[in-house]
């Protein structure tokens, strides 16, 4: 007995019917699903293999090493998470499975919207204006630090500070970053350091977590403490793409404990190489070298003294010449010695002009050797 | 221009007034004698916060809940 007349198909030809089917299903490409990890395992290809799965049901899920190296935290079974990908038929297992692009822990996405809320309402307040933040001090004498005093972030953090800049005097207001406490210790550590040292800032840091163990730093009444703090506050919480609302608070936003230490100090080196430029400022005051440039005014004052003199000596002595030229020349001798004669009358007066002398007058000229009587003729 | 014991200025005040000496030093002309106890002052501040950056320890303390400073354990 033959169930119709059609020809079979392979059962490659099934698997990719299928696999068509599910993949062109919009719904299936881009959702997100909840349930619990089991059977993880991280081969030495990188990629991640588990089953997600509830009390009825359980999904074979592939995370691709390209997006497992992203990933800040690796799952292990037994955790609650909520995975989002694309279904899709591995033909060769014949079996549907998740292709895995994003993982959130398990009421993430509601956790996700609280913080969105109480972000927009503390902006909207104006708690992180940028026009609040305060500029740090350059020198910080006392650094105030409040994390948890068993974490690597202080240990970070203490390293840091001591190789850029031991001169800070650093006080420890120690408080738990994580747990039901945190929130309340990281307010307490924080008033404490402003009433009893005074720190110049604080760093107020933790390392990574999860976004469960970063929570005490979205609370309200942190940001509300941030704010007010007396000192400018530098927060350093988690990694590099964590933001908490304490870090949209703070005076200045590290990426990681270590780099708050950082921003918050000058280095050793820097001053090193400052603390030189102005030395070498200072010496060129030093009594050698200022002796050495009054001597060097005093010679070119001496330079210009003589200079000076010199050419006024050289004024006179040209004006003098000149004022000698001119005497000669006008003295009415020379003209005599040059030929010429003076005509005057006997009594003494000069005749300049022909005018002055009448027909049959008796005149004197005065010659370059003596005096010669003389009678005016009729004119011609 | 105060004369602060040198030994007890932190860093940054040696420094600070280091700077306004070499300032000082700049702006004065001709007064020698001056001039000369300006720059032994400058010399003694810059030595003062060579020893400093040489020197320098961290201390770090642990503020306990009722104010008081420990050394951290």
């Amino acid at each position: 007995m033959f169930k119709g007349a059609r020809p079979s198909l392979t059962v490659t030809d099934i698997s990719r019917l299928l696999r068509a089917l599910v993949e062109s299903e919009g719904m299936l490409q881009d959702v997100w699903i909840r349930g619990e990890i089991s059977n993880f395992s991280r081969p030495k290809s990188g990629h991640w293999y588990f089953t997600l799965k509830d009390h009825n049901a359980q999904l074979p899920c592939v995370m691709w090493r390209s997006t497992a190296e992203l990933q800040a935290h690796i799952p292990k079974d037994g955790d609650q998470l909520e995975v989002h990908g694309g279904l899709s038929v591995y033909e060769a297992g014949g079996r549907y499975q998740l292709y895995v692009d994003e993982i959130r822990t398990d009421g993430e996405g509601a956790l996700y919207q609280r913080f969105m809320q109480l972000k927009a309402k503390l902006e909207a307040e104006g708690l992180f204006d940028p026009a609040r933040k305060r500029a740090l001090p350059a020198w910080p004498q006392r650094i105030g630090i409040v994390t948890s005093p068993s974490g690597a972030a202080l240990h970070d953090m203490l390293q840091t500070l001591a190789r850029r800049f031991p001169l800070a005097e650093v006080v420890l207001a120690p408080a738990a970053v994580q747990g039901e406490e945190a929130a309340v210790e990281i307010l307490r550590a924080l008033a404490a350091l402003n009433q009893f040292v005074q720190p110049d800032v604080i760093l107020l840091a933790r390392g990574g977590g999860s976004p469960q163990d970063l929570a005490a730093f979205n609370s309200e009444r942190l940001v509300r403490a941030v704010t007010a703090s007396a000192a400018p506050v530098v927060s350093g919480v988690g990694h590099e793409t964590d933001f908490t609302l304490a870090d949209f608070a703070a005076d200045l936003r590290a990426p990681t404990p270590t780099a708050a230490a950082e921003l918050a100090t000058p280095s050793q080196a820097d001053l090193t190489v400052q603390l030189e430029a102005v030395r070498q400022q200072l010496e060129r005051y030093s009594p050698a070298t200022q002796i050495a440039r009054q001597q060097q005014r005093l010679d070119e004052l001496a330079l210009r003294a003589s200079r000076a003199l010199g050419g006024r000596l050289q004024q006179l002595r040209t004006s003098l010449n000149s004022a000698e030229a001119h005497l000669t020349a006008l003295n009415p001798e020379a003209v005599l010695q040059r030929g010429y004669a003076i005509l005057a009358r006997p009594d003494g007066a000069v005749l300049s002009s022909a005018s002055q002398a009448q027909p049959g007058e008796a005149l004197e000229a005065r010659l370059r050797d003596g005096r010669l009587g003389l009678t005016v003729n009729p004119k011609p | 221009m105060s004369e602060t014991p040198i030994e007890t200025l932190s860093y940054e005040q040696a420094l600070q007034e280091l700077e306004a000496v070499v300032r000082q030093l700049e702006g004065e002309l001709g007064n020698l004698d001056a001039s000369v106890n300006l720059y032994a002052r400058g010399q003694q501040l810059a030595a003062h916060c060579a020893q400093l950056l040489a020197q320098a320890e961290q201390r770090v303390q642990q503020l306990g809940p009722d104010g008081s400073l420990n050394p951290l354990s």
